[in-house]
């Protein structure tokens, strides 16, 4: 009990804390305006370096890298948007004109579960817990009351629900998605400069990496082929990527 | 790591436009040794992007694969610099000096090209003779006052390490540059006797005192992962691992104090290189022009700055806030700055102001140096005057898209909005303690009247069979009225037992009238006996407990 108190506690700080730390899109905002795209565009930066970006502020970098005709950039930050604002119309608008700027790029890879096409993590862990709350209160409340069916069921798709998000969370974190950027990536067969080449990746393709091995990564791209790409080659945007960054060793 | 030492060193030569530079991560080799060799592209707006991955042209003593791009922006002390690195892996395979060419790289409609970069390739050392080698010392054995010098941490391993820990450079005429601190590498060297692995850690010091500065043996506690434990623990994440702890030999330094120092002495020890450049150089009286003063050295620049503005007749001077930075790069410390003076003629004709003096120490001549940084010629032109407008033709800078049709525009940025999102590791830590509470309780309470519904059917199961009404009868109460109503009950048990019902759904008058004729005229008899002396307040007969015994043989029998 003293836990769970704890960690709302923490929850609502941390909520708290984004409330007041709201500034940096109005800061990098007056720059866009004034015309000043690299500094506006480093403002956001810094404040999605400093901590978990929200979807607002990786949509205004998509837009920063898209005006500055970096597709694969702005693709890169409209994908890491899209996980945190699924519903928003913009920024579905944003990327599909983002996606026919590249050439090449591949058909993107999938999100990690269908769902979260129309609902973030967040969204469907706290449906998950509302409906474990409400069901596990009224059952361990009244356990002997007349027909408790309908709370356990309740309870269950609660705790269903809540397994969801948490498996959600975990293929965002473990398998965030990439997106090539710079230079075409050549795709080998092992994680060493002179294995084979497979295929090769154009800026813009959006791939899922799935494990980091040196300076390589194992990725999977839309149209389901594996193989290992330098660290650098793509850009992944979010906490789950941060592992497969050049500056991680 | 991006290499912000070379991000730093470039950041304000890109207000000159996109600049280009090629650095290594160990400029000195062995035989069978592996580095990094990074391409940095810092790129000012304007400038287009980079077009493909630059071609590093190298002798066949080499071998040099593309690692891939990796892009960056960088805000430091006000300035934003954007621009792509390029990474390389060096191999050495012969020994001697390697030159790899300038590399060229296209930005935009430009192609620019770095220096060539000189490899020094040393032939493998010998694996270390026992499993693990620790040595610890400068690497040169004297020094000047206010030098910057390296000490060397070196762990050569035969085995995989976990960890090293040094323990602390503890001196108080050492001090570590403001700008730059040690730099760890670890790689390993292919030898034909036994590949090892290299720790190394490079720490900068200035030498604060002077003559012999002893240090005493520095300890290093090594981890090794046991072999056991990464069978047990393929995740790695309860690895056991076995500690060492090496000491190395006490090592002196000898520290020359500098010479009586000439009147305008920077303060500064090293080889450095001064070079002066200007934004502009035809301007009109009143204008200004920007003359940067860029400082290159192995010393420090901790505490430096140019000799005072003076303003003359012809121009006067403001000096702007400086950019420093400073680190090891190719096993040497290297500070460099860039210092903004900027210059307002105040007369027309060719500016001519004498050249800024800067007397610093070089170690390797043993002697102080003068350097001299000369304005480039700039033609100053009458201003105008009169008008009082200002003509600009600065592009207007635009976040807007080209005129396109609605559908092919894309939307604008949001103007406010929250910046970041909470973590749902805490969101899914809380749902964790609620779970607990929630979910798992609710269940614990399903598992125990599970349980108890269990032991109570296991205990009907295991009870002993009710006691038939003959044997009630042996042991009845000595109270009359429990006694009584004791006999009732056994009556009324082998009633219920005769009809075959059970005893709580038994209708006494209905299973009296299913015995035989007989029998039933019995049960009535000394039912009426029984009712009367319970509820009437009649004395029940002598042989009352006789007869019902008669009746109650009489039903089992039946």
């Amino acid at each position: 009990m003293i836990r769970a108190l704890r960690c709302l506690v923490i929850f609502a700080a941390v909520l708290c804390a984004n409330l007041a730390n709201a500034g940096p899109v109005e800061d990098g905002f007056a720059h866009w305006e004034a015309g000043e795209q690299d500094a506006a565009r480093a403002v956001w930066e810094e404040a999605a370096d400093t901590a978990t970006p929200s979807g607002v502020l990786l949509y205004n970098l998509g837009v920063a890298w898209y005006r500055a005709e970096d597709y694969p950039r702005a693709v890169a930050y409209w994908r890491a948007a899209r996980r945190l604002r699924p519903r928003d119309a913009r920024l579905t608008h944003n990327l599909a004109r983002g996606r026919a700027a590249l050439e090449g790029a591949g058909n993107p890879v999938a999100m990690a579960w269908g769902w979260m096409e129309l609902a973030t993590v967040g969204e469907v862990g706290l449906l998950g817990l509302l409906l474990l709350f409400i069901g596990g209160l009224r059952v361990a409340l009244r356990p002997r009351a007349p027909n408790p069916a309908p709370w356990w069921i309740t309870w269950a798709v609660g705790l269903f629900v809540l397994g969801l998000a948490t498996s959600g969370m975990h293929a965002v974190s473990t398998a965030p998605v990439l997106v090539v950027v710079d230079a075409p990536a050549v795709v080998r067969g092992d994680a060493r400069v002179d294995a084979e080449e497979r295929f090769v990746l154009q800026p813009g393709a959006e791939v899922r990496a799935e494990h980091r091995l040196g300076d390589f990564v194992l990725v999977r791209s839309g149209d389901d082929r594996r193989g290992w790409i330098p660290v650098g080659a793509a850009l992944g945007v979010g906490p789950g990527a941060v592992r497969y960054s050049a500056d991680r060793n | 790591m991006v290499s912000t030492l070379w991000v730093l060193c470039l950041l304000v030569a890109s207000a000159f436009g996109a600049r280009v530079q090629v650095s290594v991560d160990d400029s000195q080799l062995e035989v069978g040794q592996s580095t990094k060799l990074h391409v940095t592209v810092v790129l000012s707006g304007g400038d287009g992007r980079v077009r493909g991955v630059p071609q590093v042209a190298a002798p066949e003593s080499v071998v040099v694969a593309s690692l891939g791009p990796t892009s960056f922006t960088q805000t430091t002390r006000g300035y934003t610099v954007t621009g792509v690195r390029f990474d390389y892996s060096v191999k050495a395979l012969v020994e001697g000096p390697v030159t790899i060419d300038p590399v060229s790289v296209v930005v935009g409609r430009d192609t620019l090209q770095t220096d060539p970069l000189v490899l020094e390739v040393l032939p493998a050392s010998a694996p270390p003779e026992t499993q693990i080698v620790a040595q610890a010392g400068f690497a040169e054995e004297t020094a000047w006052e206010g030098q910057v010098i390296l000490y060397r941490y070196e762990v050569r391993s035969l085995v995989d390490l976990h960890r090293s820990r040094w323990s602390q450079l503890a001196s108080d005429s050492l001090v570590r540059p403001r700008d730059g601190g040690p730099v760890r590498r670890q790689y390993v060297i292919e030898h034909p006797d036994g590949n090892f692995l290299v720790d190394l850690t490079l720490d900068p010091v200035i030498v604060a005192g002077s003559g012999d500065l002893e240090l005493a043996p520095a300890v290093v506690i090594i981890e090794i992962p046991t072999a056991s434990s990464a069978r047990r623990d393929p995740w790695g994440l309860m690895g056991r691992t076995t500690r060492k702890t090496l000491a190395t030999e006490a090592t002196t330094l000898k520290v020359r104090p500098l010479p009586p120092a000439p009147e305008g002495f920077s303060g500064l020890v090293g080889e450095f290189d001064f070079a002066g450049e200007v934004d502009e150089t035809a301007v009109v009286v009143g204008d200004s022009v920007n003359w940067t003063i860029r400082v290159r050295g192995d010393g420090t620049l901790e505490g430096f700055s140019l000799p005072e503005p003076i303003d003359t007749e012809a121009a006067r001077m403001y000096d702007g806030s400086p950019v420093v930075s400073g680190g090891v790069e190719a096993d040497r410390y290297h500070a460099q700055g860039s210092y903004a003076r900027v210059v307002v003629p105040t007369t027309e004709g060719a500016l001519a102001l004498p050249p800024l003096e800067v007397i610093t120490f070089s170690p390797a001549q043993g002697d102080y140096v003068t350097h001299r940084i000369a304005l480039p010629e700039i033609s100053v032109k009458p201003g105008k005057e009169g008008s009082g407008e200002v003509e600009s033709f600065a592009v207007e800078p635009s976040t807007s898209e080209p005129e396109l049709d609605e559908g092919q525009k894309v939307h604008d940025a949001y103007a406010s909005g929250w910046a970041t999102t909470p973590s749902l590791f805490w969101l899914l830590r809380g749902a964790g303690g609620l779970g607990v509470m929630l979910g798992i309780y609710p269940v614990l309470l399903w598992i125990r009247e599970a349980v108890q519904r269990w032991e109570a059917r296991r205990e009907a199961r295991n009870a002993p069979p009710p006691a038939t009404p003959s044997q009630q009868l042996a042991v009845l109460p000595a109270d009359p009225e429990a006694r009584l109503a004791a006999l009732d009950g056994v009556l009324r048990a082998a009633l219920a037992k005769s009809g075959a019902v059970d005893e709580g759904a038994l209708e006494r008058g209905a299973a009296i009238d299913g015995l035989p004729f007989e029998l039933a005229e019995q049960v009535r008899a000394v039912v009426r006996i029984l009712e009367r002396a319970r509820f009437a307040g009649e004395a029940p007969p002598d042989d009352l407990d006789a007869r019902v015994r008669a009746v109650v043989r009489t039903l089992e029998a039946a």
